[in-house]
């Protein structure tokens, strides 16, 4: 994962890439959740070429996260088949989604 | 028409990474549509996921996939050693609650439901077998 500086005050960005899935979330979950404690998050997807219920799970819980803190919490650039697989879980209708890094954070400032 | 799939894997996290590897790499080599591919490695991460999650506590020592191409179709199969379980008897997950309520528990055979059909559930040779056929016509 990389961290990426955002621009704005109380806002992280970073990047994922790869797969996000039963293998690799382990590796990613803690940093994942620490980048939303007090925080708002941008997700940048656009590297991430599939994801599956074990990826969705930990964004679920950095969504969940954020929300309790009082943060903002998005992902962008999803390829089509992660975009698939949100809007089958219904995904689409609980974590923001953009396009682009750039309204990702307009959104969230 | 591409040839067909065998993978025998060990039923962890790392197997399943390995799985997707293979998958990834046959999809490629048999120039499969994309979306007909990550539909192939949707599925079989999550009926491996379920597996290593339920059945390798249990004593499960092998996950076997094995892809077969039928026409614009693939027919696919995942077999553990674990204890009898059919997984398609989990309840459905609620993919309209609000994110304060929700709860991940059920996606991944959603995602079967929803992406393969003549999904069935057998028990043969002391293994749980999951048939199912992935095609983009329908």
């Amino acid at each position: 994962m990389q961290v990426i500086e955002s621009g704005v005050e109380d806002l992280n960005l970073a990047a994922l890439e790869g797969r996000l899935d039963t293998a690799t979330v382990p590796a990613v979950e803690q940093d994942l959740l620490a980048l939303v404690k007090g925080k708002g998050l941008v997700l940048d997807l656009s590297g991430v070429r599939f994801v599956s219920s074990a990826g969705l799970r930990v964004l679920l819980k950095a969504a969940k996260a954020a929300r309790a803190g009082g943060s903002g919490f998005a992902a962008c650039g999803l390829q089509p088949a992660v975009h698939e697989v949100f809007e089958i879980g219904g995904f689409l209708q609980i974590i923001p989604t953009f396009a682009t890094r750039g309204e990702a954070i307009a959104a969230l400032r | 028409m591409p040839p067909a799939l065998d993978l025998r894997l060990p039923p962890t996290a790392e197997g399943i990474g390995t799985m997707l590897d293979r998958l990834e790499a046959y999809a490629e080599d048999a120039s499969l549509p994309p979306a007909l591919a990550s539909h192939l490695c949707l599925i079989c991460e999550e009926l491996a996921a379920n597996i290593a999650e339920h059945a390798t506590p249990a004593g499960a020592s092998l996950i076997a996939v094995t892809v077969r191409p039928e026409g614009a179709a693939l027919r696919v199969m995942v077999e553990d050693d674990g204890p009898a379980f059919d997984p398609l008897h989990a309840p459905a997950p609620d993919t309209a609650a609000p994110l304060e309520e929700r709860a991940i528990g059920g996606l991944g055979l959603h995602f079967v439901r929803t992406l393969a059909r003549e999904v069935c559930y057998a028990r043969a040779d002391g293994r749980n077998r999951l048939s199912l056929t992935l095609g983009l016509t329908d």
